[in-house]
């Protein structure tokens, strides 16, 4: 019975991230061949070592690119930042869209968008403005669910953070009348999720943001993992929850939101993300982290190619595909669970 | 150094609610203390509240000399460990996992275990008897497996000083005693401090070397088991008439025959 030699669940982990990453890899360069117009996969590598014809080029670096790079940005800000969520909270249903922190991130950058619009929008101002509405959002979460001098409750956290998010449907809604068509459109495809945010210069200050935040959180894997212990128990190790909380749930945000301000609202990827990568790796964020965020990454991408690639389903913003798939399967977790 | 947790005027409540007004008590070092007393007496609370699990109100608690609100909080945790009552992980994790977390206040950065690290968390399961269990899931554990395995953690934390909440809660007579006689033999072998709450008076008397019985957030009486397990205690503190006789196996009181004080009913 006993395996002496069993390799550690780290280890495994590392060896399932490094075929994920893969994956991800094999993936992408399939997305550079998909579209309306059909490049071979001969070509793409050709166009990528500096060869290919010009139109091949100015569809690979001017329009499959940037949207794959922003997909796997998207998905690794999303799906670290809902692994961070569900181990703060104890919960899995625990996310950036189901807490509302992305309602608020949304509503902000809708504002600024809806009001500047025509004079053409800063990328720089971006995250910022979907940091401070997912911080305030999870401010104002904060205020109401936690009393000063009372302990953390993941229940009651959740419970106000769902309240929330419908508060921010309806202000949202209160906009949406007060836009013409076309900012009445955006913000539709918007809230559906669309990845909108395909211009370089747009992406070239989401990777610089991500990246800080992800090495940050990264950097917290081992108290997130003695939180995820429960509370009690991490305050015994000497982790001082209630500062840890709060840094880690800015990390959270600051992921969510910069994912919300250029991706758009994609819902179910904070959840879908770290369930999956959960069930292959366990729940050590050394290798969670890593393996929520690709696995996320290759459902933005899988999702972006469907619709690229299907004719009748081109003006269809990739969050409803997404969307879509996940329900049937978040439905057969809960029935599972 | 003669004590392990001295505590001065230590006030803990909830919500505002005080629970125990002042707590003042020196903790031998070297020994096993158990803290016993009837539901909502304070006992728990004040365990927490030397834990630093719950922030107390006011007052002072000073582990081996320095005071705790002066102390980093993983130097505390390198110290003084804790259990808190049926504690819950991911159940995925496996035994050596949920270990190895004990050599966390001593981790920097990402958690890479060192050599010593890796010796200490074989030694702490080899003490507890999972060694047989490590590459285990902690979900299929049996109850008595589990509350080891918790033990095992706080060993790796390599503390002086270990408190343990009802440490045998749910647990069958052999599996109390299994957790009771592991304590003793590390507070033997180790010259482990342990502070705990137990519900089981006779239990307590047996393996503790002082009882320190509580009633109302106060400490009704404080001393060895021949001191403290007396018909006066278990009616001023448990509301019960008990009869007390010495055990042939431990030589230590118990409390063999009990009725509700009969004065209570009076008044009720």
């Amino acid at each position: 019975m006993k395996h002496k030699n069993k390799i550690s669940p780290l280890k495994k982990g590392i060896c399932i991230n490094i075929f994920l990453a893969v994956l991800l890899v094999c993936i992408f360069v399939a997305g550079c061949n998909v579209g309306q117009y059909k490049i071979s996969i001969g070509d793409v590598i050709k166009t990528f070592l500096g060869g290919g014809d010009h139109y091949c080029r100015l569809a690979l670096f001017g329009i499959r690119l940037p949207r794959l790079v922003l997909s796997v940005l998207v998905g690794l800000g999303m799906g670290v930042s809902g692994v961070v969520m569900q181990d703060l909270m104890h919960n899995d249903l625990a996310s950036p869209g189901t807490l509302g922190v992305s309602a608020g991130s949304g509503l902000f950058v809708t504002i600024y968008v809806a009001l500047i619009k025509q004079s053409g929008t800063n990328p720089i101002v971006m995250p910022f403005l979907a940091l401070a509405g997912g911080l305030l959002s999870a401010g104002v979460i904060f205020l109401l669910a936690v009393k000063k001098g009372q302990r953390i409750q993941p229940t009651k956290i959740i419970m106000t953070g769902v309240a929330m998010n419908s508060a921010y449907g309806a202000i949202s809604m209160f906009f949406m009348f007060m836009l013409d068509s076309t900012q009445l459109e955006f913000l539709q495809r918007w809230q559906s999720g669309e990845l909108w945010g395909t211009d370089w210069k747009y992406i070239v200050v989401f990777a610089a943001w991500l990246v800080v935040f992800l090495l940050m959180t990264y950097y917290k894997s081992m108290t997130l993992n003695v939180i995820n212990m429960g509370y009690d128990v991490a305050r015994g190790l000497g982790v001082d929850v209630g500062k840890q909380f709060i840094v880690l749930s800015v990390c959270a945000v600051a992921l969510s939101s910069s994912a919300v301000a250029f991706g758009g609202n994609f819902f179910f990827l904070g959840l879908i993300g770290p369930h999956i990568a959960r069930r292959l790796v366990g729940t050590d964020t050394r290798v969670l982290f890593p393996a929520s965020g690709i696995i996320a990454g290759i459902i933005v991408i899988t999702a972006d190619m469907l619709v690229r690639g299907t004719p009748y389903l081109a003006n269809i913003p990739t969050g409803i595909i997404i969307s879509v798939i996940s329900v049937p399967y978040f439905l057969y977790l809960l029935i599972r669970s | 150094m003669e004590n392990s947790i001295v505590t001065r005027q230590l006030k803990v409540g909830y919500d505002g609610n005080i629970i125990v007004p002042g707590f003042d008590a020196e903790i031998k070092k070297g020994k096993i203390t158990s803290i016993i007393g009837a539901n909502g007496c304070g006992k728990s609370t004040v365990l927490k509240a030397i834990g630093r699990i719950i922030k107390a109100e006011s007052g002072v608690v000073i582990i081996n000399d320095a005071e705790m609100l002066k102390m980093r909080s993983n130097e505390i945790a390198q110290q003084m460990a804790i259990l808190p009552q049926s504690p819950s992980a991911p159940g995925t994790l496996t035994c050596r996992e949920l270990v190895s977390y004990g050599r966390f206040p001593y981790q920097k950065g990402l958690g890479k275990l060192s050599a010593e690290d890796k010796q200490i968390i074989e030694w702490a399961l080899c003490v507890t008897n999972m060694s047989g269990f490590c590459d285990r899931e902690i979900a299929g554990l049996s109850g008595g497996q589990r509350q080891r395995v918790w033990i095992a953690m706080a060993l790796a934390q390599q503390t002086g000083i270990i408190l343990l909440d009802e440490p045998t809660t749910y647990l069958d007579l052999a599996h109390q005693l299994e957790v009771l006689e592991l304590l003793k033999k590390l507070n033997v072998q180790q010259n482990t401090t342990i502070v705990m709450v137990l519900h089981d008076l006779n239990l307590a008397s047996r393996y503790s070397d002082y009882l320190l019985a509580m009633k109302d957030g106060k400490i009704e009486k404080y001393g060895t088991a021949d001191e403290v397990m007396t018909a006066q205690m278990l009616r001023t503190c448990f509301g019960i008439d008990g009869s007390i006789a010495t055990d042939e196996r431990s030589g230590k009181p118990v409390c063999y025959s009990y009725e509700l004080s009969k004065k209570d009913d009076e008044s009720q």
